[in-house]
């Protein structure tokens, strides 16, 4: 898992923020809750990889389906970090911060009719039982669903799913706008359930990634809930019902959140039977929100996972405890970026976005930034091993080439306007502040003069960033789990299907073209070299987002937590796989 | 003194009402988005937010905005959070308990530390006590509070693997001794740093009451040390450390807000820091008016107790 601990919380830390990463796919972008969220969930993962006491250089990419140490026992309660509270428990509003409740409740409480593990990127049927696409054009599909209950709490009081529920549910997120779904929206023709068990959903046209993670698939906006429930904000201000394998047992007004095992959770599962599962008894999220604090309450066993700030924190605790922990690492799936906002005309020429390019040292960024302990990225993330591009590519390499005198003659040949400060906002998260200032030495050294402006994250999210507020700004994306978020911020907007400019202004038809023939190719096969041929075309016309790089995270976890999913996306954050092989944990709870 | 003091309570309304013009013009005048477009959120129309501003009543002239919060605080409803709709005197009423709790025993700690190391050092002027006591003042007035608190959690978890109470805030009923676990080594750090200042004073004061006739000639009646100091001299040095115990108070509280953060307390100073960052005005807006009132009232107590301990001040 390429992810660790929640931080909407962000503000103050370094390496951790950075680490703070969204667990599932998430259309928009970031969020303030998100980010805070996402900690705790992954730290409720990101178990490690079982090398306790080892000394990992690289990236473990370990794929672990947890049954790697043998039959699950029942019993015990997971304890993990909560960095901070969840506002409300209603994961459809207030604006921005839904995010935080979706990333929360959507691992746990609620379920899904599938989910798509990065590392296959096949569909997992969880309350689906059968999937059938009725049409060539992938435009209609028919969806069934298995036998399963929501959890024993009015006004649903543990009645049956119905496929109406369902329909209904997609529906309700599809009307969320403002929060940022309007992807399943734009794409979605309609759901409707024809039976109780069967759904049928059209789609506007095709598109390759509509059922991943990214859309008809993500953990936050395809959770399933009752009818009754999807419009009463009351009720969910304060408590959810879903039917997932954890119900919402209590929360402390947003902290300390404790999910209890859904007895009648359904047995079913792409189509084998999964009894008994979740193994554990629940899971309480602990509200720590100081980075300190965790730590300490990791070495102190008052929580059983933990999400490290760096490689040296990790050893330091290895030093301490020993093999009474596993720790692992894994390459982040979120990535840094410099994005130019094409309204600003310096950044119409060609060549000047090709200088600024060339004037990234992305070795040195990683050097600077993460001590070293990072990947370069091309458009498409690193983790995403499907879809990159062979290192020795000849449009990757001089991509990645940083080459100072290149750029100033590009500069030059282009007119550009030596005496003129930009610019380059960036948000008071210590990572993207710390990339501001890396990348401002970095253009200096071609004549580039950089002013940097740190904003207030909420501020620099709602205005800067999705008003396109900016000449030049960096930041972090979230960690997504397919490519069809990062590659779609390229594409540019389209007034005759509505959809509306990425965050840079930027349209090109040879780029637009390019991602949409990968976004519409439903062959796998084909669809990866369309991808590859996306990125290319992608760096040669230097599009206005130049990723840096991504990070590798360095978690832990107790020993006797057995069974986590790790290599898998954010499939682990489920938790329903991991046990407790010490006996005194599991009789705790 | 009643009517010094109920002169003094008619200025109180008056000191809130220009504290909370103020909060309230300057938080709806500060540059930046309207809270109603940031909790719209992405993709919002003009007319959502424009629904959303009505809604929030941010589109009423600022002083009709003004007239109806205050009405509304007269009355006892002191409005909801802007993003989670929670009721704000309820969270206030949830809220309160931890907060209370640190200033009042980091308050306690601080006074008792100060008054009595500021006594001994003067008893023993340039002697070695009184050269370690300074020393000590000077030190922890010079470690800004935040990293004496992550000294608290780093130092025992590396040591002896042991942390403090996670999880948030417990109350004393509750559980006593997790409570303790969890505020008093806090409360212990902010007493220590705020006593720095109340020591120094205490020394400064004492010295200079001790060199005065009205001691030397309590000595030379042959009164018992003690007596001499505590009921004498430490007395009339009282009035400037009374001021200084009204000052520290109001440093205390504004330290409980590192501590809130740094223990996961969900207390007034957590809420008051996230409520700023997210720009939610009616929290904001709140507090600081609860402050001002906070402020204003320990001044009132500091000036009145100078009656009790100077019998010659006199209120008229």
């Amino acid at each position: 898992m390429s992810n660790d601990g929640l931080d909407l919380r962000y503000w103050g830390r370094q390496r951790v923020t950075r680490r703070r990463v969204l667990s599932g796919a998430v259309a928009g972008g970031a969020t303030l809750g998100a980010i805070a969220l996402v900690g705790c969930s992954s730290d409720s993962d990101d178990g490690g990889n079982g090398n306790g006491g080892s000394d990992p250089e690289v990236p473990t990419r370990t794929v672990n389906d947890g049954t790697q140490d043998g039959a699950g026992q029942p019993g015990g309660i997971l304890r993990v970090r909560q960095a901070a509270a969840l506002p409300s428990m209603n994961v459809f509003g207030p604006g921005i911060f839904p995010l935080a409740q979706g990333l929360t409740l959507g691992f746990t409480i609620f379920d899904h009719l599938w989910y798509v593990p990065t590392d296959t990127g096949v569909t997992e049927l969880f309350l689906a039982t059968n999937v059938e696409q009725v049409d060539d054009q992938g435009l209609e599909t028919i969806v069934t669903i298995g036998d399963a209950t929501f959890h024993d709490k009015a006004p649903a009081n543990g009645r049956r799913i119905l496929a109406s529920d369902v329909a209904a549910s997609y529906m309700r997120f599809s009307q969320e706008v403002p929060i940022g779904y309007s992807w399943l929206q734009d794409v979605m023709e309609s759901i409707t359930a024809t039976d109780d068990k069967t759904i049928n959903i059209k789609q506007k046209f095709p598109w390759a990634w509509m059922f991943t993670s990214s859309n008809a698939g993500s953990p936050i906006f395809s959770s399933i809930m009752p009818e009754e429930i999807l419009q009463d904000a009351d009720f969910m201000q304060s408590d959810g019902i879903g039917s997932g394998h954890w119900f919402l047992d209590s929360h402390d007004n947003g902290a300390n959140v404790k999910f209890r095992k859904f007895q009648n959770f359904r047995t079913f599962q792409n189509g084998g039977d999964i009894t008994g599962q979740p193994y554990m008894d629940g899971v309480d999220f602990v509200f720590i929100t100081d980075d300190n604090a965790a730590l300490a309450a990791f070495l102190a066993g008052e929580i059983d996972t933990h999400g490290f700030s760096s490689k040296k924190q990790m050893d330091d605790t290895i030093a301490q405890l020993g093999d009474d922990i596993a720790t692992g690492s894994d390459l982040a799936r979120d990535y840094m970026n410099l994005m130019l906002n094409m309204k600003d005309p310096t950044w119409a020429d060609e060549r000047v976005r090709k200088a600024i390019n060339k004037l990234i040292d992305r070795d040195e960024a990683i050097l600077l930034i993460e001590d070293g302990d990072g990947l370069k990225a091309a458009p498409i993330p690193p983790a995403h091993t499907r879809y990159l591009l062979p290192e020795d590519d000849e449009v990757l390499v001089d991509y990645w080439t940083s080459n100072v005198e290149e750029a100033k003659a590009l500069l030059d040949a282009a007119g550009f306007d030596y005496d003129k400060e930009y610019e380059l906002k960036h948000s008071n998260r210590v990572g993207d502040s710390t990339l501001g200032q890396v990348l401002q030495q970095q253009l200096a050294r071609g004549g580039v003069k950089i002013k940097l402006v740190q904003e207030d994250l909420v501020r620099w999210f709602t205005q800067t960033l999705n008003q396109h507020d900016f000449s030049m700004t960096c930041f972090q994306h979230l960690a997504y789990e397919d490519v069809d978020l990062p590659l779609r911020f390229y594409l540019g907007a389209d007034t005759s299907t509505g959809r509306p400019a990425n965050f840079m202004d930027y349209s090109d038809d040879d780029v637009n073209a390019a991602v949409l023939a990968a976004a519409q190719e439903l062959d796998e096969e084909a669809r990866v070299v369309k991808v590859l041929e996306a990125q290319r075309v992608i760096m040669r016309k230097a599009a206005p987002m130049f990723n840096t790089h991504s990070a590798i995270n360095f978690a832990g976890r107790y020993e006797y937590v057995k069974g986590a999913i790790t290599g898998r996306g954010s499939l682990g954050l489920f938790n329903r796989t991991t046990w407790f092989s010490d006996e005194q944990r599991r009789q705790q709870s | 003194m009643l009517r010094y003091a109920l002169r003094r309570l008619i200025w109180l309304p008056i000191i809130l009402f220009g504290v909370s013009a103020v909060v309230f013009v300057m938080l709806r005048v500060l540059p930046g988005q309207s809270p109603a477009e940031i909790i719209a959120g992405q993709g919002a129309t003009p007319e959502q937010i424009e629904a959303l501003e009505e809604q929030l009543g941010l589109n009423e002239p600022i002083w009709d905005q003004y007239r109806v919060w205050v009405t509304d605080l007269l009355r006892g409803d002191f409005g909801e959070e802007f993003y989670s709709q929670k009721s704000i005197k309820d969270e206030f009423i949830r809220r309160f308990p931890p907060s209370f709790q640190i200033v009042m025993m980091s308050l306690v700690i601080g006074t008792v530390l100060g008054i009595g190391f500021g006594v001994i050092s003067a008893i023993f002027r340039n002697r070695s006590p009184d050269y370690v006591v300074r020393f000590g003042a000077v030190a922890f007035s010079s470690i800004p509070e935040f990293f004496m608190l992550t000294l608290l959690i780093v130092v025992p978890a590396y040591l002896w693997q042991y942390s403090q109470p996670v999880g948030g805030y417990v109350p004393f009923y509750e559980d006593p001794w997790t409570n303790m676990r969890l505020m008093l080594p806090p409360a212990i750090i902010l007493g220590i740093a705020g006593s720095a200042g109340l020591m120094r004073l205490t020394r400064t004061t004492m010295l200079e009451v001790l060199q005065s006739d009205y001691v030397r000639t309590a000595k030379a009646k042959g009164l018992r040390q003690q007596t001499v100091l505590f009921s004498h001299a430490l007395r009339n040095a009282g009035t400037p450390i009374v001021t200084a115990v009204g000052t520290a108070f109001i440093a205390v509280f504004g330290g409980s807000i590192i501590v809130e953060q740094v223990l996961s307390i969900q207390g007034l100073g957590q809420w008051f820091f996230f409520a700023s960052l997210q720009r939610d005005l009616t929290v904001v807006q709140f507090l600081v008016v609860y402050s001002a009132f906070v402020v204003v009232v320990m001044n009132l107590i500091v000036d009145l107790s100078y009656g009790y301990i100077d019998p010659r001040v006199r209120y008229s």
